[in-house]
């Protein structure tokens, strides 16, 4: 039997070689290094993310290749997500340099994990096979079940890592479950192939077939659970609760990204003969997830339980996105490109946002004082206007106020929603979104009209210069992005160009 | 020059806001209030050119500037003034002064922030009424609300902080479906309209009566209940009383003169001309609301014990009227309910004014606190006298030319309309003669009072601006009428344009032509 040699080609996956290596590079070069100045892994961690960065950059407009016997696929739309997800292993990196050292977890491999996390994004942003998808998706979870549970010596962070561990491995079980059924009864795993076996008058049948559709369940579950849509939500508010507040902030955003692009790869590439199907199925938790996550957020004194429910919500929002960017006229699906595009907006808009705001509370915290319930934050905006005032603008935003990037997010979004007639989904989510304010401004309302008690630590916000730096420009994106939004809203656009 | 006027007018006051934040101290208060005071008289002197420069003939928007924005989503920064908005704008020029100097002694903590938060308030509302691009529109329509969130909620009452999320969560309900009312138009006009994407006002006029009714009905209670919150209506009022009671003096100022407004203003800039059919066919139903709202804001202006609560409430009745001229689709009506806006802007910025003084002096409003106040206060009771003859509407005064204009329009629309709006006019000058007889009248028996000074010549400076224009305007309304026939003939001709059979009595005016109310006459 002769040898075939499957066509790789390592330049086309340059941001994922170069990530490998830049991992191999942290990890012997931590060997070296003392406990003092292991906050130069991050520097080293941050300075290589930058160039791989600008390596994605430099194929932007490259169009589709193929690679690795089509188990990848580098296209704009994958450098897009790829993008962003380097965006927040920067800012994550950042904010983490002095907050390591705040919580006593300055070690070499906090940055490689985070560096791992990445590489699996990366992974699946460019999966173009269920296989490929799926590893990218394990080797993602499980670099963040250790970073949730990183703080070894607080048991809340034990907790939350191993609820986390549990509840993901049971998700990425049904995940493969569906993903091996699915095989079964098309023969394929890539996901051309499968949309190509799907078609036709047999494929019709295929589609139709019981066995089918609760393999597209089981992959519906799947994505829900890593993606945290209700009601397969239960270990996040845990998980983002006991973890470090920077790695919180990271899988808020990254981990969304990431599993958003899956999502629209896997469903909208392999499965358009089923999309009447999913997009039900979606609908449903998208509305679940919307009432529910700002419904519960509602209750919290925890800020960072909070944001961990606003981020359910949001999750929400992305996936109203992706429910309205489906139409079925007469039996007929077509998907509309902006909708797409306003979904990657939004998960730029809600980076800059949702980092900025996880930003705030590291910046408040210190080693005797984690600063994370409401409470903490009384009086804050009348002692220390300008991080009171940037606060305001990260709850802004992420109520979808304008001039804020969550305001342009949302109102593409919902623009997708009108176009293509989803009048209910719509109106749904505008009024949780208003429900929002209520608990975001609540916060304000304690920041700004309430005076500090007597009992209360005085306020002392960290003096990194890498957190200071990291919000100034989380702050002023936010603001930019919602007065001049338009090169964001094009390059979405034309990233999912060629997508559908 | 001139395409950047407005421009200059709107930003003048954020720039303002930032130079406060970054070079003043928060201990200069003095120099503080001075600056703010210097930016909103600047900003009122740029403002002068709209009233002088002003073509009353021309129908569209004037001084107008249009630049691309977003161009991917079709955004454009398109301000202009029409004889719709144009006094609105003068009006938050002056109102902004007023508001600023009479908070010099009122506000005595955290100053720097509340002048801050008051000159972004300006910015937004004066972008508010210039804005012609929706998206624009929006913008500036949810910016207020940030800025008067932290008045009321810092520097109000007792229930400051109740009030404060009240206010921002009912007006932002009411805004974020009326922002689903907007992108369901933006749409609309991708497919029946231009086939463009755009927020351009000017561009999505066309598109407004080629909607099908089922859907234009959709987008009207869209548009309807955001800003039916604003204005506010019956049964969506209940937040204007909290807010207004709690709120400082500059607050409820600007609140009633100037943000009550943007829901009015609203309904005849946007509704009216947009969805044409809608409005009509809701026209019994928006006039059942303004009745109600002009009774039962009677009514329960009557029962309060609060000064401020009573006047809160005469707010709703107010506002009814300007809504039930509005809605009386023709050009009396809507005239009427214009000029109407900009009286009960004067007139109950005037009241809520005189409140804050005798509030400041005595700190409470409870009206069974004062009576014969007359005796020591000869002045502040002059004023209030006006003040509250021009609410009740005596001729002579302004409220009298609004409120005459609107009964004319609600007579052309139905007899039915004009008689229950009369019945409110009567028991609106019960329950403002009752007020005056219990606060003024009588015995001074309340040793308290007895120490009460006259107004200061602070304060006899800032209402004298009010005082005058209500007479102004109550003589001489001829500016004021001149400036808004034009633009306000040309929303009557597009409300009408589809001259709905159900409407027989509006669709028989002959559309667009100027009929000449008699009440400009006298």
């Amino acid at each position: 039997m002769p040898l075939v040699i499957p066509d790789i080609s390592l330049s086309i996956a340059a941001p994922e070689v170069g990530l490998a290596i830049l991992i191999c590079v942290v990890v012997i070069a931590d060997l070296f290094t003392s406990m003092e100045n292991k906050a130069g892994m991050g520097v080293l961690s941050l300075a290589g993310v930058a160039i791989l960065a600008l390596i994605v950059l430099f194929q932007w407009g490259g169009g589709a290749q193929t690679t690795f016997s089509g188990f990848y696929i580098a296209d704009d739309f994958s450098s897009f997500v790829k993008l962003v997800v380097f965006l927040t292993t920067i800012f994550t990196i950042l904010l983490s340099l002095q907050y390591a050292k705040v919580e006593k977890i300055n070690y070499g491999e906090f940055y490689v994990m985070i560096l791992f996390a990445a590489f699996g994004m990366l992974v699946m942003a460019s999966g173009n096979d269920l296989i490929s998808i799926y590893l990218g998706l394990e080797t993602m979870s499980i670099s963040s079940y250790v970073l949730v549970s990183f703080i070894r010596h607080d048991p809340l962070s034990r907790e939350a890592g191993l609820k986390y561990f549990l509840m993901g491995a049971f998700a990425s079980g049904i995940l493969l479950y569906g993903i091996a059924l699915t095989y079964g009864l098309t023969g394929a795993t890539s996901l051309t192939e499968i949309a190509t076996a799907l078609s036709g008058p047999q494929g019709a049948a295929i589609a139709d077939d019981p066995v089918m559709v609760f393999s597209m369940i089981l992959i519906v579950s799947g994505f829900g659970f890593k993606l945290a849509l209700v009601p397969f939500h239960m270990w996040l508010p845990d998980a983002y609760t006991g973890a470090p507040t920077s790695i919180a902030a990271f899988m808020s955003v990254a981990v969304k990204m990431a599993t958003v692009a899956a999502i629209i790869r896997v469903f909208f590439i392999a499965f358009p003969a089923l999309a009447g199907k999913w997009n039900l199925l979606f609908w449903l938790l998208t509305v679940f997830t919307m009432v529910w996550g700002n419904v519960a957020a509602i209750a919290q004194t925890n800020l960072k339980r909070m944001l961990a429910y606003s981020s359910i919500a949001h999750a929400g929002y992305i996936m109203l996105g992706i429910v309205a960017t489906t139409k079925i006229v007469g039996g007929k699906v077509v998907f509309t490109p902006d909708g797409l595009s306003a979904v990657l907006f939004y998960l730029v808009a809600y980076m800059v946002t949702n980092l900025g705001a996880f930003g705030m509370l590291i910046y408040l915290c210190r080693e005797d004082f984690r600063g994370d319930n409401i409470e903490d934050w009384r009086g804050i905006g009348q002692d220390h206007p300008w991080a009171g005032m940037a606060f305001v603008v990260f709850f802004l935003s992420l109520g979808g106020f304008p001039p804020t990037a969550g305001f342009v997010g949302k109102l593409l979004l919902f623009g997708t929603a009108i176009q293509n007639e989803y009048y209910w989904l719509a109106v749904i989510g505008i009024l949780t979104s208003a429900i929002s304010i209520y608990y975001y401004f609540r916060v304000v309302m304690v920041m700004y009209m309430e005076p500090r008690g007597e009992s209360q630590p005085a306020i002392e916000f960290s003096k990194a210069p890498s957190i200071f730096v990291a919000l100034v420009v989380l702050v002023i994106a936010t603001i930019y992005l919602g007065l001049f939004p338009g090169s964001i809203i094009t390059a979405a656009k034309s990233s999912v160009a060629g997508l559908l | 020059m001139e395409n950047f006027l407005l421009t200059l007018i709107a930003f003048t006051p954020l720039a303002g806001a930032v130079i406060l934040m970054l070079f003043f101290k928060r201990e200069q208060t003095v120099a503080i209030k001075v600056f703010a005071t210097a930016v909103t008289v600047v900003d009122f002197l740029l403002s002068i050119p709209l009233w002088t420069r002003f073509d009353t003939s021309e129908a569209g928007f004037q001084f107008v500037q249009k630049v691309s924005w977003i161009p991917t989503i079709g955004v454009s920064y398109f301000l202009g003034v029409d004889g719709i908005s144009v006094l609105l704008v003068l009006l938050t020029t002056i109102t902004m002064i007023v508001a600023t100097v009479c908070s010099f002694t009122a506000i005595v903590e955290r100053e720097k922030e509340y002048y801050v938060c008051l000159l972004l308030m300006a910015t937004g509302m004066l972008g508010t009424f210039m804005a012609v691009d929706i998206f624009l529109f929006y913008v500036f329509f949810e910016i207020t609300l940030v800025p008067m969130y932290f008045l009321i909620g810092i520097w109000g009452g007792k229930r400051k902080l109740y009030a404060a999320i009240k206010f921002f969560l009912y007006t932002l309900f009411g805004s974020v479906l009326m922002l689903l009312g907007i992108l369901a138009l933006y749409f609309v006009n991708l497919k029946l309209g231009t086939g463009t994407l755009t927020f351009d006002l000017t561009e999505l006029y066309a598109v407004g009566p080629k909607i099908p009714i089922g859907l234009q009905s959709w987008i009207f209670l869209a548009f309807f209940v955001g800003f039916a919150i604003k204005v506010p209506m019956f049964p969506f009022h209940t937040w204007l009383p909290d807010a207004h009671v709690e709120a400082p003096t500059a607050g409820s100022v600007i609140l009633a003169g100037i943000l009550l407004k943007m829901g009015t203003y609203g309904f005849v800039r946007f509704v009216l001309p947009l969805l044409p059919q809608a409005s009509q066919m809701f026209v019994p139903f928006m006039v059942l609301l303004s009745i109600i709202g002009i009774i039962y804001g009677a009514l329960v202006a009557m029962a309060q014990t609060d000064v401020k609560k009573l006047v809160a409430y005469s707010s709703v009745s107010h506002l009814g009227f300007v809504m039930l001229g509005v809605f009386a689709l023709n050009q009396q009506g809507i005239l009427g309910g214009q000029l109407q806006m900009i009286n009960h802007g004067i007139s109950t910025g005037a009241l809520f004014l005189l409140v804050g003084i005798i509030y400041e002096r005595r700190h409470t409003r409870e009206i069974s606190e004062f009576g014969g106040l007359s005796s020591v206060m000869p002045i502040y009771t002059t004023i209030f006298a006006i003040t509250m003859l021009s609410s009740i509407g005596l001729p002579g005064l302004n409220g009298f030319v609004g409120e005459f204009l609107i009964l004319v329009g609600a007579f052309k629309a139905s007899y039915v309309y004009a008689a229950f709006a009369v019945i409110g006019i009567v028991l609106g000058a019960a329950y403002m003669l009752w007020l005056f007889q219990r606060m003024f009248f009588g015995t001074l028996d309340n040793p308290e009072n007895q120490k009460l000074t006259d107004c200061t010549p602070r304060e006899i400076l800032y209402l004298l601006p009010m005082v005058v224009l209500m007479f102004w305007i109550g003589l001489y309304p001829r500016p004021f009428l001149s400036r808004m026939e034009a633009s306000v003939g040309k929303v009557v001709k597009m409300v009408n344009v589809a001259a709905a059979p159900m409407n027989t009595k509006a669709a028989a005016l002959p559309a667009g032509v100027r009929t000449q109310p008699k009440a400009k006459n006298f």
